[in-house]
């Protein structure tokens, strides 16, 4: 019965390969199917120079019929890690991969900090909830949170900056910083506002989690022989609960990066930042379709590795647990 | 408790009193909570002047202002015919204004012109191209008796508004959840799951692909490859009909709309209705119904689904206000329902940033408040039928 782990970490990782594929293959054939030619995308005008146009054609691999350019692209993308020219950056040409390169580590800082608030504060959040389960304390603290869950990033960016630049106008100083009302590089304080539009929205789902699976431990027999044998509450909780009732938190993570990284988009274009989140909603606008289907990519590989990482994680934190081929 | 309000056996008719069923025993339940009543007010509410509004797509006339009607200020110059200058007279009936609204709306222009002729008359000659407001604009008017949530930048009212955003939300997340959830969802997890095998194998990993294509970001390409033709296709249906209904009541949005979101979002119900059907098919009904002969459509429909269906019920609140959600965002990326319908998303991304905000708070408050009432009701309501349907959480 039992497989063992390794024939499931690779089985695991089979699936990945395959998995990446189909998403590439299907974004790209949507970019593909979009109207208009992309020389005039590439060239901003309606009716470019035959000329020019052959010589934009040749440049940018637009030859041929779409399962070559398919082909074209996916061997530039496993052999060199080419995600393909950018439609709109021109003077000089840039590449994909090199725009995204630039921006991503603004993105990653807001990204890991906002993943580690949601954790360090959402695991006591839920927990306090749990342990004051039919009390006021627990539907008001999960009601509290849900209120920042229920209200639009586009609303709660402009309010936040609002209530701290002119809301607050007679407080100068905000814990010692002062909040400036778009992204300033190299202004520490810059990073308050995105944070908290990143981490606010996710504290319920993460708080209300964490309750169910502290609630379901608690009526464990282990918690009652704790309880009997005259430990603190404290100590139960801390030492016998939170313990077992974390496990079921890695399954969220990939979810909330997948969610962070999307919230990105709105949160960096509504402040500012000079993210991958901005500038991905720049190419929106700008139909440099290079740049989305990249990005894409990207976030599909970040998901899907998370979620093996994760799934081959779990078999080491909880014993319990062997993975096998269903009968 | 049960037994203190059962009916004794009534020997002689022989009658039954019919046990309470389980749904009517969840909704019980569920009134007890206030908070989910208070929420379920809330939905109602909200999703039922968006009903009321649907009513307008047919020409019944709803009593609300045109959400779509612009008030900017309207200028209009005194026409020469031949070199013969109209007279006001002509002037006042060709653009239905009476004189003492001529008078009320451009008090410097009449002043300066009875200095030089005397007393505005029907008769009165003024100078040609003379130009005379014949509308104020009504623009970016805080709440008044006129525009009970105010105007927008356009001089819309924003109650009328409102509503029909109500109605973009309420249509999109009803349909949505109908044929993500339900058709797509349902469906194949109901197959996948009773027919396991190849068939499961191949649905679930088109479900792996589906779930690691982040949705956003997919709706953006979807929306740019397909809107066009999409908007076509119902030009053309229309052309066929002879009507316009279908392009101008922003049905092609809709459905671009609601079917990109449905195929992006079923492999979550799918998966959950996939694992309740693997326990369920094993039970001895579902074999008795198989000896019997019945065929598949009638065990997935009569046998299996009942089982399920609960689940899915459970599941409404939740993803409704997910959906609500997600349009916001999407008409934000602009790939969301087009101007000028209404819609939540529309009007908060009109309401601008900080500055405006400072300026004009009614901007974002009035379609911010709303939507996240909305979301938060739904929030609430999904979390007591959850806590009422799965008791281990309390």
């Amino acid at each position: 019965m039992t497989g063992g782990v390794l024939p499931f970490v690779l089985r695991r990782l089979l699936l990945v390969p395959p998995t990446l594929f189909a998403v590439l293959f299907i974004t790209f054939a949507f970019t593909q199917a979009a109207p208009g030619d992309p020389v005039r995308i590439i060239t901003g005008t309606r009716t470019p120079d035959p000329e020019v146009t052959e010589q934009i054609r040749e440049e940018f691999g637009l030859t041929g019929g779409f399962f070559e350019r398919f082909g074209d692209y996916f061997v530039g993308l496993v052999t060199r890690g080419d995600l393909g020219p950018s439609y709109f950056h021109r003077s000089p040409q840039r590449s994909v991969a090199e725009l995204l390169g630039e921006r991503v580590w603004v993105s990653t800082q807001l990204g890991l900090i906002s993943l580690a608030l949601i954790f360090l504060l959402g695991i006591p959040l839920g927990v306090f909830a749990a342990v004051n389960r039919g009390t006021w304390r627990d539907p008001f603290t999960i009601g509290f949170f849900m209120i920042f869950d229920a209200i639009p990033v586009l609303v709660l960016i402009p309010m936040m900056v609002w209530l701290l630049v002119f809301g607050l106008h007679g407080v100068p100083q905000f814990f010692g910083f002062s909040v400036p009302s778009v992204w300033t590089p190299g202004d520490a304080a810059s990073y308050i506002v995105p944070v908290a539009a990143l981490t606010l929205p996710a504290l319920a789902g993460m708080a209300r989690f964490v309750r169910v699976s502290v609630l379901s431990v608690l009526d464990e027999d282990y918690v009652r022989t704790a309880r009997a044998k005259g430990l603190g509450p404290r100590t139960v909780v801390i030492r016998h609960v939170l313990r077992n009732s974390l496990l079921p938190l890695s399954t969220v993570m990939a979810l909330s990066i997948v969610t962070v990284v999307t919230g990105a988009i709105l949160t960096e274009t509504l402040y500012g930042v000079p993210g991958v989140g901005s500038f991905v909603f720049a190419s929106i606008g700008q139909r440099d379709f290079n740049v989305i289907l990249g990005f894409t990519l990207l976030v599909a590989t970040l998901f899907v590795l998370a979620n093996v990482v994760i799934d081959v994680a779990y078999i080491f934190i909880d014993p319990r647990i062997r993975y096998s081929r269903r009968a | 408790m049960m037994i203190d309000e059962a009916q004794p056996l009534d020997s002689g008719s022989g009658s039954l009193v019919r046990a309470e069923s389980p749904q009517r025993r969840a909704w019980r339940a569920l009134r007890q909570k206030r908070v989910a009543m208070v929420a379920l007010a809330l939905i109602v509410v909200i999703y039922g002047a968006g009903a009321y509004t649907i009513l307008d797509a047919f020409g019944l006339p709803i009593g609300l202002q045109d959400p779509e009607a612009i008030n900017l200020t309207e200028r209009r110059p005194v026409r020469e015919v031949d070199g013969v200058v109209e007279t006001l007279g002509s002037y006042m009936a060709h653009h239905q204004i009476s004189l003492e609204e001529l008078r009320r709306l451009n008090p410097e222009t009449v002043a300066l012109i009875e200095a030089e002729v005397g007393p505005l008359t029907a008769a009165t000659i003024v100078p040609a191209r003379t130009t005379f407001v014949l509308q104020e604009d009504e623009v970016l008017e805080g709440p008044s008796a006129d525009h009970w949530f105010g105007t927008d930048r356009l001089g819309r009212d924003m109650f009328s508004r409102t509503l029909f955003a109500a109605r973009t939300t309420l249509v999109i997340s009803i349909l949505a959840f109908l044929f993500g959830n339900v058709f797509l969802g349902l469906g194949l997890g109901l197959i996948a799951g009773y027919l396991g095998g190849k068939v499961d194998n191949v649905i679930m990993r088109v479900g792996d692909v589906v779930l690691a294509i982040p949705t956003l970001l997919v709706l953006i390409l979807v929306s740019a490859s397909l809107r066009d033709r999409w908007t076509e296709w119902f030009a053309a249906i229309d052309h066929f009909l002879g009507t316009t209904f279908f392009v101008d009541q922003g049905i092609d949005d809709f459905s671009l709309l609601f079917f990109s979101v449905s195929f992006f979002s079923w492999v979550g119900t799918a998966r959950f209705v996939r694992a309740q059907v693997f326990a369920l098919r094993e039970q001895e009904y579902v074999l008795a119904a198989e000896a019997l002969g019945a065929r598949m459509p009638r065990i997935l429909l009569r046998h299996l689904l009942p089982g399920v269906l609960p689940w899915i019920v459970v599941g409404i609140s939740a993803t409704l206000g997910a959906i609500a959600t997600l349009e916001v965002a999407l008409t934000f990326l602009g790939i969301g329902v087009q101007a000028p319908t209404a819609s939540f998303g529309a009007m908060i991304d009109d309401a601008g940033g900080v500055r405006t905000f400072n300026l004009h708070p009614h901007l974002l408050l009035v379609p911010g408040v709303t939507v996240a009432v909305l979301i938060f009701a739904f929030n609430l309501l999904g979390d007591a039928v959850n806590d009422v349907v799965n008791p281990r959480g309390r």
